[in-house]
Protein backbone atom coordinates (compact mmCIF):
# COMPACT_ATOMS: atom_id res chain seq x y z
CA UNK A 1 0.00 0.00 0.00
CA UNK A 2 1.18 3.52 -0.65
CA UNK A 3 2.71 4.56 2.85
CA UNK A 4 3.75 8.28 3.19
CA UNK A 5 4.84 10.61 5.90
CA UNK A 6 1.23 11.47 6.47
CA UNK A 7 -0.29 8.14 7.00
CA UNK A 8 2.96 5.84 8.10
CA UNK A 9 2.69 6.71 11.54
CA UNK A 10 -1.01 6.28 11.95
CA UNK A 11 -1.39 2.93 9.62
CA UNK A 12 1.87 1.63 11.63
CA UNK A 13 -0.27 2.29 15.01
CA UNK A 14 -3.25 0.48 13.26
CA UNK A 15 -0.94 -2.60 12.48
CA UNK A 16 0.19 -2.62 16.11
CA UNK A 17 -3.50 -2.42 17.46
CA UNK A 18 -4.45 -4.93 15.67
CA UNK A 19 -1.71 -7.44 16.31
CA UNK A 20 -1.98 -6.66 19.92
CA UNK A 21 -5.91 -8.17 19.80
CA UNK A 22 -5.31 -10.83 17.88
CA UNK A 23 -2.34 -11.65 20.36
CA UNK A 24 -4.46 -10.85 23.11
CA UNK A 25 -7.56 -12.92 21.96
CA UNK A 26 -5.27 -15.65 20.75
CA UNK A 27 -3.31 -16.16 23.83
CA UNK A 28 -6.72 -16.10 25.77
CA UNK A 29 -8.14 -19.11 23.44
CA UNK A 30 -4.73 -20.78 23.38
CA UNK A 31 -4.59 -20.42 27.50
CA UNK A 32 -8.40 -21.48 27.45
CA UNK A 33 -7.64 -24.60 25.69
CA UNK A 34 -4.89 -25.73 28.16
CA UNK A 35 -7.42 -25.37 31.27
CA UNK A 36 -10.36 -26.52 30.15
CA UNK A 37 -12.37 -22.66 30.32
CA UNK A 38 -15.35 -21.67 27.79
CA UNK A 39 -16.70 -19.04 26.96
CA UNK A 40 -18.92 -18.27 23.52
CA UNK A 41 -16.83 -15.62 22.44
CA UNK A 42 -13.49 -17.02 23.07
CA UNK A 43 -13.50 -21.07 23.31
CA UNK A 44 -10.93 -23.44 24.09
CA UNK A 45 -8.52 -24.29 21.48
CA UNK A 46 -4.67 -24.31 21.89
CA UNK A 47 -4.04 -24.65 18.17
CA UNK A 48 -6.31 -21.69 16.89
CA UNK A 49 -5.26 -19.60 19.65
CA UNK A 50 -1.53 -20.43 18.86
CA UNK A 51 -2.57 -19.02 14.98
CA UNK A 52 -4.19 -16.59 15.96
CA UNK A 53 -1.49 -15.28 18.37
CA UNK A 54 0.99 -16.13 14.84
CA UNK A 55 -0.90 -13.45 13.11
CA UNK A 56 -0.58 -10.56 16.02
CA UNK A 57 3.27 -11.11 15.68
CA UNK A 58 3.00 -10.85 12.05
CA UNK A 59 1.14 -7.24 12.34
CA UNK A 60 3.32 -6.04 15.06
CA UNK A 61 6.71 -7.45 13.53
CA UNK A 62 5.39 -4.55 10.78
CA UNK A 63 5.04 -1.48 13.13
CA UNK A 64 8.65 -2.35 15.00
CA UNK A 65 10.01 -2.29 11.61
CA UNK A 66 8.34 0.85 11.16
CA UNK A 67 10.06 2.04 14.49
CA UNK A 68 13.55 1.23 13.02
CA UNK A 69 12.99 3.00 10.03
CA UNK A 70 12.70 0.26 7.75
CA UNK A 71 10.79 1.62 4.41
CA UNK A 72 8.97 -1.50 3.76
CA UNK A 73 6.97 -2.44 7.00
CA UNK A 74 3.73 -2.38 5.51
CA UNK A 75 4.28 -5.89 3.65
CA UNK A 76 3.97 -6.91 7.76
CA UNK A 77 0.76 -5.33 7.11
CA UNK A 78 -0.31 -6.61 4.09
CA UNK A 79 0.70 -10.63 4.99
CA UNK A 80 -1.14 -10.09 8.31
CA UNK A 81 -4.22 -8.85 6.19
CA UNK A 82 -4.13 -11.85 4.07
CA UNK A 83 -3.38 -14.30 6.61
CA UNK A 84 -6.28 -12.77 8.51
CA UNK A 85 -8.64 -12.57 5.55
CA UNK A 86 -7.50 -16.66 5.14
CA UNK A 87 -8.71 -17.47 8.54
CA UNK A 88 -11.84 -15.65 8.25
CA UNK A 89 -12.56 -17.08 4.79
CA UNK A 90 -11.53 -21.07 6.46
CA UNK A 91 -14.23 -20.48 9.06
CA UNK A 92 -17.27 -18.91 6.64
CA UNK A 93 -16.90 -22.01 4.72
CA UNK A 94 -17.08 -24.17 7.92
CA UNK A 95 -19.86 -22.21 8.96
CA UNK A 96 -21.68 -22.24 5.83
CA UNK A 97 -21.05 -26.61 5.18
CA UNK A 98 -22.27 -27.19 8.34
CA UNK A 99 -25.50 -24.84 7.87
CA UNK A 100 -25.79 -27.37 5.26
CA UNK A 101 -25.79 -30.24 6.72
CA UNK A 102 -28.33 -28.32 9.67
CA UNK A 103 -30.20 -26.84 7.34
CA UNK A 104 -30.23 -30.95 5.48
CA UNK A 105 -31.34 -32.30 9.15
CA UNK A 106 -28.86 -34.79 8.94
CA UNK A 107 -28.56 -36.23 12.06
CA UNK A 108 -24.77 -35.47 13.80
CA UNK A 109 -26.16 -31.52 12.71
CA UNK A 110 -29.42 -31.68 14.68
CA UNK A 111 -27.67 -29.64 17.68
CA UNK A 112 -25.71 -27.79 15.51
CA UNK A 113 -26.07 -23.84 16.23
CA UNK A 114 -24.72 -20.85 14.81
CA UNK A 115 -22.91 -19.48 17.78
CA UNK A 116 -20.72 -22.51 18.04
CA UNK A 117 -19.34 -21.66 14.76
CA UNK A 118 -18.30 -18.15 15.86
CA UNK A 119 -14.98 -18.66 16.33
CA UNK A 120 -12.61 -15.73 17.19
CA UNK A 121 -10.65 -15.98 14.16
CA UNK A 122 -14.21 -15.13 12.15
CA UNK A 123 -15.24 -12.23 14.16
CA UNK A 124 -11.59 -10.94 14.83
CA UNK A 125 -11.20 -10.34 11.21
CA UNK A 126 -13.27 -6.89 11.51
CA UNK A 127 -10.33 -5.21 13.13
CA UNK A 128 -8.34 -6.42 10.15
CA UNK A 129 -10.66 -5.35 7.18
CA UNK A 130 -8.94 -1.84 6.82
CA UNK A 131 -5.50 -3.35 6.86
CA UNK A 132 -7.09 -6.59 3.60
CA UNK A 133 -8.89 -3.46 2.10
CA UNK A 134 -6.23 -1.47 1.85
CA UNK A 135 -3.89 -4.16 0.81
CA UNK A 136 -6.44 -5.34 -1.98
CA UNK A 137 -6.99 -1.81 -3.17
CA UNK A 138 -2.96 -1.16 -3.68
CA UNK A 139 -2.46 -4.71 -5.18
CA UNK A 140 -5.24 -6.86 -6.12
CA UNK B 1 33.37 -30.49 -11.36
CA UNK B 2 36.34 -30.93 -8.10
CA UNK B 3 39.03 -29.26 -9.65
CA UNK B 4 36.77 -26.04 -11.02
CA UNK B 5 35.91 -26.08 -7.07
CA UNK B 6 39.60 -25.90 -6.03
CA UNK B 7 39.93 -23.24 -8.80
CA UNK B 8 37.02 -21.07 -7.72
CA UNK B 9 36.84 -21.78 -3.83
CA UNK B 10 33.46 -22.00 -3.69
CA UNK B 11 30.78 -24.54 -5.21
CA UNK B 12 30.55 -24.45 -9.12
CA UNK B 13 27.09 -24.74 -8.84
CA UNK B 14 26.63 -21.11 -6.92
CA UNK B 15 29.34 -19.75 -8.97
CA UNK B 16 27.72 -20.45 -12.38
CA UNK B 17 24.69 -19.26 -10.89
CA UNK B 18 25.89 -16.00 -9.57
CA UNK B 19 27.48 -15.16 -12.82
CA UNK B 20 24.75 -15.84 -14.70
CA UNK B 21 22.90 -13.64 -12.90
CA UNK B 22 25.29 -10.97 -13.00
CA UNK B 23 25.14 -11.40 -16.35
CA UNK B 24 21.48 -10.98 -16.79
CA UNK B 25 21.44 -7.89 -14.70
CA UNK B 26 24.15 -6.14 -16.80
CA UNK B 27 22.37 -6.89 -20.10
CA UNK B 28 19.35 -5.42 -18.32
CA UNK B 29 20.76 -2.33 -17.52
CA UNK B 30 21.73 -1.87 -20.93
CA UNK B 31 18.70 -2.43 -22.61
CA UNK B 32 15.97 -1.40 -19.61
CA UNK B 33 14.67 1.64 -18.82
CA UNK B 34 13.41 1.36 -15.15
CA UNK B 35 10.30 4.10 -14.68
CA UNK B 36 10.06 2.82 -11.11
CA UNK B 37 12.40 1.68 -7.92
CA UNK B 38 11.42 0.36 -5.50
CA UNK B 39 10.46 -3.20 -4.55
CA UNK B 40 7.49 -5.46 -6.39
CA UNK B 41 4.31 -6.96 -4.22
CA UNK B 42 6.25 -10.18 -5.03
CA UNK B 43 8.93 -8.82 -3.58
CA UNK B 44 7.13 -7.55 -0.43
CA UNK B 45 5.64 -10.67 0.30
CA UNK B 46 8.63 -11.96 -0.08
CA UNK B 47 10.55 -10.27 2.89
CA UNK B 48 7.35 -11.65 5.20
CA UNK B 49 7.59 -15.08 4.27
CA UNK B 50 10.80 -15.74 3.56
CA UNK B 51 11.51 -13.76 6.68
CA UNK B 52 14.39 -16.08 9.37
CA UNK B 53 11.74 -16.34 12.08
CA UNK B 54 8.57 -16.01 10.86
CA UNK B 55 8.61 -17.75 7.56
CA UNK B 56 8.34 -21.71 9.28
CA UNK B 57 5.22 -20.40 11.54
CA UNK B 58 3.63 -19.01 8.80
CA UNK B 59 4.02 -22.08 6.68
CA UNK B 60 2.16 -23.92 9.35
CA UNK B 61 -0.32 -21.84 9.49
CA UNK B 62 -1.13 -22.61 6.05
CA UNK B 63 -0.82 -26.18 6.72
CA UNK B 64 -3.13 -26.02 9.49
CA UNK B 65 -5.23 -24.01 7.96
CA UNK B 66 -5.11 -26.82 4.90
CA UNK B 67 -6.10 -29.38 7.14
CA UNK B 68 -9.30 -27.60 8.64
CA UNK B 69 -10.50 -26.17 4.86
CA UNK B 70 -10.01 -30.23 3.81
CA UNK B 71 -11.50 -32.02 7.73
CA UNK B 72 -13.93 -29.50 9.19
CA UNK B 73 -15.92 -28.29 6.33
CA UNK B 74 -16.53 -32.08 4.82
CA UNK B 75 -18.04 -33.71 7.22
CA UNK B 76 -21.52 -33.01 5.70
CA UNK B 77 -20.38 -33.65 1.68
CA UNK B 78 -19.11 -37.05 3.27
CA UNK B 79 -22.80 -37.79 5.03
CA UNK B 80 -24.62 -37.15 1.41
CA UNK B 81 -22.41 -39.32 -0.55
CA UNK B 82 -22.72 -42.60 2.36
CA UNK B 83 -26.48 -41.74 2.21
CA UNK B 84 -26.70 -42.11 -1.45
CA UNK B 85 -24.43 -45.73 -1.53
CA UNK B 86 -26.23 -47.16 1.31
CA UNK B 87 -29.45 -46.24 -0.51
CA UNK B 88 -28.63 -47.75 -3.55
CA UNK B 89 -26.72 -50.77 -2.07
CA UNK B 90 -30.08 -51.46 -0.08
CA UNK B 91 -32.52 -51.49 -3.48
CA UNK B 92 -29.58 -54.23 -4.84
CA UNK B 93 -29.98 -56.14 -1.90
CA UNK B 94 -33.77 -56.20 -2.40
CA UNK B 95 -33.69 -56.45 -6.16
CA UNK B 96 -31.04 -60.20 -4.83
CA UNK B 97 -33.38 -60.97 -1.64
CA UNK B 98 -33.29 -64.34 -2.99
CA UNK B 99 -29.71 -65.21 -2.84
CA UNK B 100 -28.68 -64.61 0.44
CA UNK B 101 -25.16 -64.71 -1.03
CA UNK B 102 -25.38 -62.49 -3.86
CA UNK B 103 -27.42 -60.26 -1.96
CA UNK B 104 -24.40 -60.09 0.96
CA UNK B 105 -21.59 -59.73 -1.58
CA UNK B 106 -23.71 -56.68 -3.29
CA UNK B 107 -25.18 -54.84 -0.72
CA UNK B 108 -22.55 -55.67 2.74
CA UNK B 109 -19.06 -56.13 0.48
CA UNK B 110 -19.45 -54.03 -2.72
CA UNK B 111 -21.70 -50.85 -2.02
CA UNK B 112 -21.07 -51.33 1.91
CA UNK B 113 -16.90 -51.45 0.91
CA UNK B 114 -17.82 -48.69 -1.15
CA UNK B 115 -19.87 -46.50 1.31
CA UNK B 116 -16.85 -46.45 3.74
CA UNK B 117 -14.30 -45.79 0.62
CA UNK B 118 -16.25 -43.22 -1.25
CA UNK B 119 -17.58 -40.54 1.19
CA UNK B 120 -13.40 -39.60 1.91
CA UNK B 121 -13.65 -38.00 -1.55
CA UNK B 122 -14.92 -35.33 -0.09
CA UNK B 123 -12.20 -34.09 2.55
CA UNK B 124 -9.69 -35.75 -0.41
CA UNK B 125 -10.71 -33.46 -3.18
CA UNK B 126 -11.09 -30.40 -0.82
CA UNK B 127 -7.33 -31.12 0.17
CA UNK B 128 -5.89 -30.96 -2.92
CA UNK B 129 -7.84 -28.07 -3.78
CA UNK B 130 -5.97 -26.29 -1.14
CA UNK B 131 -2.69 -27.87 -2.25
CA UNK B 132 -3.71 -25.96 -5.80
CA UNK B 133 -4.12 -22.76 -4.48
CA UNK B 134 -0.99 -22.98 -2.48
CA UNK B 135 0.92 -24.39 -5.53
CA UNK B 136 -0.21 -22.04 -8.24
CA UNK B 137 -0.54 -18.75 -5.65
CA UNK B 138 3.82 -19.62 -6.08
CA UNK B 139 4.12 -20.16 -1.89
CA UNK B 140 5.12 -24.20 -2.43
CA UNK B 141 8.40 -23.01 -3.84
CA UNK B 142 8.67 -20.46 -1.13
CA UNK B 143 7.96 -23.28 1.25
CA UNK B 144 10.98 -25.44 0.14
CA UNK B 145 13.06 -22.20 0.46
CA UNK B 146 12.23 -21.47 4.32
CA UNK B 147 12.83 -25.39 5.02
CA UNK B 148 16.07 -25.34 3.53
CA UNK B 149 17.30 -23.61 6.28
CA UNK B 150 16.44 -26.27 8.62
CA UNK B 151 17.49 -28.83 6.64
CA UNK B 152 20.49 -27.88 5.49
CA UNK B 153 21.45 -27.58 9.31
CA UNK B 154 20.37 -31.39 9.37
CA UNK B 155 22.55 -32.28 6.44
CA UNK B 156 19.87 -32.40 4.18
CA UNK B 157 19.41 -31.23 0.76
CA UNK B 158 16.83 -28.38 0.64
CA UNK B 159 15.01 -29.98 -2.69
CA UNK B 160 14.42 -33.27 -1.03
CA UNK B 161 11.35 -30.94 0.57
CA UNK B 162 9.72 -30.66 -2.79
CA UNK B 163 9.29 -34.24 -3.28
CA UNK B 164 7.93 -34.31 0.32
CA UNK B 165 5.56 -31.58 -0.41
CA UNK B 166 4.04 -33.93 -3.27
CA UNK B 167 4.06 -36.63 -0.84
CA UNK B 168 1.01 -34.58 0.67
CA UNK B 169 -1.29 -36.04 -2.24
CA UNK B 170 0.60 -39.32 -3.07
CA UNK B 171 3.98 -41.11 -2.45
CA UNK B 172 4.37 -42.64 -5.90
CA UNK B 173 5.23 -39.46 -8.21
CA UNK B 174 7.00 -37.84 -4.99
CA UNK B 175 8.76 -40.55 -4.91
CA UNK B 176 9.46 -40.33 -8.87
CA UNK B 177 10.22 -36.71 -8.30
CA UNK B 178 13.53 -36.97 -6.29
CA UNK B 179 14.93 -38.03 -9.40
CA UNK B 180 15.39 -34.31 -10.11
CA UNK B 181 17.74 -34.07 -7.36
CA UNK B 182 21.36 -34.38 -8.90
CA UNK B 183 23.51 -36.02 -6.28
CA UNK B 184 22.75 -39.68 -5.85
CA UNK B 185 23.39 -39.72 -1.92
CA UNK B 186 20.45 -36.56 -1.79
CA UNK B 187 18.27 -38.50 -4.45
CA UNK B 188 18.74 -42.15 -2.49
CA UNK B 189 17.89 -40.13 1.13
CA UNK B 190 15.35 -38.73 -0.39
CA UNK B 191 13.67 -41.42 -1.67
CA UNK B 192 14.08 -43.09 1.69
CA UNK B 193 12.75 -40.57 3.63
CA UNK B 194 9.60 -40.01 1.43
CA UNK B 195 7.36 -42.44 2.42
CA UNK B 196 6.29 -41.05 5.90
CA UNK B 197 4.85 -38.47 4.14
CA UNK B 198 1.42 -38.71 4.61
CA UNK B 199 -0.48 -39.45 1.26
CA UNK B 200 -4.30 -38.69 0.78
CA UNK B 201 -4.67 -42.19 1.20
CA UNK B 202 -4.02 -42.08 4.86
CA UNK B 203 -6.04 -39.63 4.84
CA UNK B 204 -9.60 -41.68 5.56
CA UNK B 205 -8.10 -43.39 8.35
CA UNK B 206 -7.41 -40.29 10.69
CA UNK B 207 -10.82 -38.89 9.95
CA UNK B 208 -12.52 -41.94 10.66
CA UNK B 209 -10.82 -42.26 14.17
CA UNK B 210 -9.89 -38.48 14.86
CA UNK B 211 -13.61 -37.93 14.33
CA UNK B 212 -14.64 -41.05 16.74
CA UNK B 213 -11.82 -40.28 19.42
CA UNK B 214 -11.23 -36.98 19.12
CA UNK B 215 -14.66 -35.23 18.58
CA UNK B 216 -14.48 -30.83 17.89
CA UNK B 217 -10.52 -31.51 17.30
CA UNK B 218 -10.28 -33.15 14.16
CA UNK B 219 -8.74 -31.18 11.97
CA UNK B 220 -5.78 -30.39 14.38
CA UNK B 221 -5.30 -33.95 15.72
CA UNK B 222 -5.08 -34.58 11.56
CA UNK B 223 -2.56 -31.51 11.17
CA UNK B 224 -0.42 -33.26 14.15
CA UNK B 225 -0.44 -36.38 12.34
CA UNK B 226 0.74 -34.40 9.01
CA UNK B 227 3.80 -33.00 10.89
CA UNK B 228 4.72 -35.71 12.29
CA UNK B 229 5.17 -37.72 9.44
CA UNK B 230 6.93 -34.68 8.21
CA UNK B 231 9.42 -35.03 11.38
CA UNK B 232 9.88 -38.49 10.89
CA UNK B 233 10.84 -37.80 7.36
CA UNK B 234 13.45 -35.12 8.22
CA UNK B 235 14.55 -37.14 11.03
CA UNK B 236 14.68 -40.65 8.47
CA UNK B 237 17.06 -38.23 6.52
CA UNK B 238 18.91 -36.75 9.12
CA UNK B 239 19.82 -40.48 9.75
CA UNK B 240 20.58 -41.53 6.82
CA UNK B 241 23.29 -38.68 6.14
CA UNK B 242 24.59 -38.98 8.99
CA UNK B 243 25.06 -43.11 8.91
CA UNK B 244 24.91 -44.31 5.19
CA UNK B 245 24.89 -41.53 3.21
CA UNK B 246 27.81 -39.71 4.74
CA UNK B 247 28.88 -35.97 3.04
CA UNK B 248 27.35 -32.62 2.36
CA UNK B 249 24.53 -31.95 0.50
CA UNK B 250 24.86 -30.59 -2.97
CA UNK B 251 23.84 -26.92 -3.26
CA UNK B 252 20.31 -25.96 -3.53
CA UNK B 253 19.55 -23.14 -6.39
CA UNK B 254 16.16 -22.43 -6.75
CA UNK B 255 14.70 -19.47 -8.80
CA UNK B 256 11.12 -18.88 -7.15
CA UNK B 257 7.97 -17.58 -9.19
CA UNK B 258 6.27 -14.63 -8.95
CA UNK B 259 3.20 -14.72 -7.06
CA UNK B 260 0.22 -14.77 -8.52
CA UNK B 261 -3.81 -14.97 -7.56
CA UNK B 262 -4.45 -18.50 -8.77
CA UNK B 263 -7.72 -18.76 -11.27
CA UNK B 264 -10.46 -20.64 -10.24
CA UNK B 265 -10.33 -23.20 -13.07
CA UNK B 266 -6.68 -23.85 -12.61
CA UNK B 267 -7.09 -25.31 -9.35
CA UNK B 268 -10.11 -27.31 -9.77
CA UNK B 269 -8.29 -28.66 -12.83
CA UNK B 270 -5.01 -29.50 -10.84
CA UNK B 271 -7.69 -30.98 -7.94
CA UNK B 272 -9.13 -33.21 -10.18
CA UNK B 273 -6.05 -34.46 -12.05
CA UNK B 274 -4.73 -35.60 -7.83
CA UNK B 275 -7.90 -36.61 -6.87
CA UNK B 276 -8.97 -38.70 -9.95
CA UNK B 277 -6.20 -41.20 -9.05
CA UNK B 278 -8.38 -42.10 -5.71
CA UNK B 279 -11.44 -42.26 -8.01
CA UNK B 280 -9.68 -44.67 -10.36
CA UNK B 281 -8.16 -46.50 -7.36
CA UNK B 282 -11.56 -46.88 -5.63
CA UNK B 283 -12.92 -48.58 -9.03
CA UNK B 284 -9.93 -51.20 -9.02
CA UNK B 285 -8.18 -51.85 -6.40
CA UNK B 286 -10.22 -50.79 -3.38
CA UNK B 287 -13.17 -52.91 -4.99
CA UNK B 288 -11.28 -55.99 -5.63
CA UNK B 289 -10.53 -55.24 -1.79
CA UNK B 290 -13.92 -54.91 -1.29
CA UNK B 291 -14.72 -58.20 -2.72
CA UNK B 292 -11.51 -60.28 -1.06
CA UNK B 293 -12.68 -58.98 2.43
CA UNK B 294 -16.10 -59.87 1.97
CA UNK B 295 -15.04 -63.45 0.55
CA UNK B 296 -12.54 -63.73 3.70
CA UNK B 297 -14.86 -62.08 6.47
CA UNK B 298 -18.01 -64.25 5.51
CA UNK B 299 -16.36 -67.57 4.72
CA UNK B 300 -14.36 -69.23 7.50
CA UNK B 301 -12.80 -73.13 7.46
CA UNK B 302 -16.28 -74.30 8.54
CA UNK B 303 -17.74 -72.66 4.91
CA UNK B 304 -20.26 -69.72 4.59
CA UNK B 305 -20.98 -68.29 7.80
CA UNK B 306 -24.28 -66.40 7.29
CA UNK B 307 -25.86 -63.07 6.99
CA UNK B 308 -24.61 -61.70 10.08
CA UNK B 309 -21.56 -63.57 10.85
CA UNK B 310 -19.32 -63.95 13.40
CA UNK B 311 -16.04 -62.31 11.67
CA UNK B 312 -13.61 -63.47 14.67
CA UNK B 313 -13.96 -67.33 12.96
CA UNK B 314 -13.74 -66.30 9.56
CA UNK B 315 -10.47 -66.22 7.56
CA UNK B 316 -10.11 -62.70 8.42
CA UNK B 317 -10.53 -63.00 12.34
CA UNK B 318 -7.38 -65.84 11.85
CA UNK B 319 -5.17 -63.72 10.02
CA UNK B 320 -6.05 -60.99 12.54
CA UNK B 321 -5.49 -63.31 15.40
CA UNK B 322 -2.04 -64.64 14.25
CA UNK B 323 -0.19 -60.87 14.63
CA UNK B 324 -2.27 -59.72 17.08
CA UNK B 325 -0.10 -61.00 20.00
CA UNK B 326 2.35 -58.50 18.24
CA UNK B 327 0.49 -55.84 19.37
CA UNK B 328 -1.14 -56.20 21.80
CA UNK B 329 1.33 -53.90 24.10
CA UNK B 330 -0.62 -50.82 21.42
CA UNK B 331 -4.09 -52.18 22.55
CA UNK B 332 -4.59 -53.93 19.21
CA UNK B 333 -7.03 -56.73 18.53
CA UNK B 334 -7.46 -59.04 16.19
CA UNK B 335 -9.46 -56.74 14.11
CA UNK B 336 -7.01 -54.02 13.92
CA UNK B 337 -4.03 -56.40 13.17
CA UNK B 338 -6.18 -57.77 10.21
CA UNK B 339 -6.82 -54.18 8.82
CA UNK B 340 -3.09 -53.40 9.10
CA UNK B 341 -2.47 -56.69 6.83
CA UNK B 342 -4.88 -55.56 4.57
CA UNK B 343 -4.02 -51.55 4.79
CA UNK B 344 -0.67 -53.08 2.67
CA UNK B 345 -2.62 -53.22 -0.49
CA UNK B 346 -3.80 -49.68 0.01
CA UNK B 347 -3.87 -47.37 3.31
CA UNK B 348 -7.97 -46.83 2.87
CA UNK B 349 -8.46 -50.80 2.84
CA UNK B 350 -8.16 -50.49 6.63
CA UNK B 351 -11.29 -48.53 6.81
CA UNK B 352 -13.06 -50.76 4.48
CA UNK B 353 -12.02 -53.85 6.21
CA UNK B 354 -12.97 -52.18 9.59
CA UNK B 355 -16.64 -51.44 8.52
CA UNK B 356 -16.63 -55.14 7.30
CA UNK B 357 -15.00 -56.89 10.50
CA UNK B 358 -17.52 -54.63 12.75
CA UNK B 359 -20.70 -55.51 10.43
CA UNK B 360 -22.11 -51.53 10.06
CA UNK B 361 -23.38 -49.70 7.60
CA UNK B 362 -21.44 -46.02 7.22
CA UNK B 363 -19.07 -44.23 8.40
CA UNK B 364 -20.43 -42.45 11.86
CA UNK B 365 -21.76 -45.92 12.77
CA UNK B 366 -17.98 -47.40 12.56
CA UNK B 367 -16.67 -44.45 14.27
CA UNK B 368 -19.23 -45.48 17.34
CA UNK B 369 -18.55 -49.10 17.20
CA UNK B 370 -14.59 -48.30 17.54
CA UNK B 371 -14.80 -45.82 19.96
CA UNK B 372 -16.91 -48.20 22.68
CA UNK B 373 -13.95 -50.71 21.64
CA UNK B 374 -10.81 -48.82 21.55
CA UNK B 375 -8.82 -46.31 24.37
CA UNK B 376 -7.91 -42.93 22.65
CA UNK B 377 -4.37 -44.12 23.42
CA UNK B 378 -4.97 -47.27 20.80
CA UNK B 379 -6.31 -44.99 18.46
CA UNK B 380 -3.96 -42.86 18.35
CA UNK B 381 -1.83 -46.05 18.20
CA UNK B 382 -2.97 -47.08 15.29
CA UNK B 383 -3.15 -43.70 13.23
CA UNK B 384 0.65 -43.16 14.35
CA UNK B 385 1.16 -46.94 13.06
CA UNK B 386 -0.80 -46.57 9.54
CA UNK B 387 0.97 -43.47 9.25
CA UNK B 388 4.48 -44.86 9.38
CA UNK B 389 4.40 -48.58 8.28
CA UNK B 390 5.38 -50.04 4.97
CA UNK B 391 3.77 -47.70 2.37
CA UNK B 392 1.22 -49.28 0.14
CA UNK B 393 2.22 -52.10 -1.92
CA UNK B 394 2.66 -49.72 -5.21
CA UNK B 395 4.84 -47.62 -3.42
CA UNK B 396 7.29 -50.10 -2.45
CA UNK B 397 7.00 -51.14 -6.50
CA UNK B 398 8.53 -47.39 -7.34
CA UNK B 399 11.09 -47.61 -4.55
CA UNK B 400 12.36 -50.46 -5.78
CA UNK B 401 12.36 -49.15 -9.25
CA UNK B 402 13.71 -46.08 -8.37
CA UNK B 403 16.07 -47.20 -5.85
CA UNK B 404 17.07 -49.67 -8.45
CA UNK B 405 18.32 -51.83 -5.17
CA UNK B 406 16.27 -54.75 -3.71
CA UNK B 407 18.67 -53.90 -0.08
CA UNK B 408 17.08 -50.10 -0.65
CA UNK B 409 13.53 -51.26 -0.50
CA UNK B 410 13.83 -54.01 1.93
CA UNK B 411 15.83 -51.51 4.33
CA UNK B 412 12.94 -49.09 3.47
CA UNK B 413 10.30 -51.77 4.91
CA UNK B 414 11.79 -53.18 7.83
CA UNK B 415 13.04 -49.62 9.01
CA UNK B 416 9.55 -48.35 8.48
CA UNK B 417 8.02 -51.09 10.70
CA UNK B 418 10.08 -50.54 13.41
CA UNK B 419 9.94 -46.90 13.94
CA UNK B 420 6.33 -47.12 13.22
CA UNK B 421 5.81 -49.61 16.07
CA UNK B 422 8.36 -47.88 18.38
CA UNK B 423 6.75 -44.51 17.79
CA UNK B 424 3.15 -45.59 18.05
CA UNK B 425 3.85 -47.67 21.39
CA UNK B 426 5.68 -43.98 22.70
CA UNK B 427 2.14 -42.29 21.76
CA UNK B 428 0.02 -45.37 24.07
CA UNK B 429 2.35 -45.16 26.79
CA UNK B 430 2.16 -41.09 27.08
CA UNK B 431 -1.38 -41.03 26.04
CA UNK B 432 -2.25 -43.90 28.47
CA UNK B 433 -0.61 -41.97 31.41
CA UNK B 434 -2.48 -38.91 30.85
CA UNK B 435 -5.65 -40.66 31.19
CA UNK B 436 -6.55 -41.53 28.10
CA UNK B 437 -5.45 -44.90 27.91
CA UNK B 438 -9.23 -46.15 28.91
CA UNK B 439 -12.19 -46.60 26.61
CA UNK B 440 -14.28 -43.47 25.83
CA UNK B 441 -11.69 -41.39 27.24
CA UNK B 442 -11.49 -38.82 25.73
Amino acid sequence: MTVTDKNGMGLGLYSLAVGLVYMFVGGAQFVNGFIGYETWIVPGDWFQGLVLVIIGLVFSWGYILMRKGDQEWDSYLAIGSLLAGIIFALYLFMMLANGLGWMLGFEDWLEWTLIEQFQPGLWLFAVAIPGAYLTMKEHV
Amino acid sequence: MNRVRTVLGDDPEITFAEKRYTMISGILEECLTKTETGMTFSDKLDKVLLNKYLGIPIFLILVWALFQFSIEASGVFMVIIETALVTVGEFFGTLLAGNEIAASLVQDGIFGGFAFILPFLAPIFLMFLGIAWLEDSGYFARAAFVMDKLLRKLGVHGKTFIPMMLGFGCNIPAIMACRSIEGEKDRMISILSNPYISCGARLPVYVLFAAAFFPGFEGSVIFLMYMLGLAVAIFTAWLLRKTFFKGEPEPFIMELPIYRVPTLRESVLHMWERGVVFLKKAGTWLFLGAIILWFMSAFGPAGYLGTDPDVSVSYTGILGGLIQPIFAPLGFDWRLGAALIFAFLAKEIAVESLGIIFAVEGNVAIGGALAGVFSPATAAAFMIFILLYIPCIAAVGTIKSETNSWKWTLFSIVYSIIIAYVIAAIAFVLLSAIGLGVIGGA
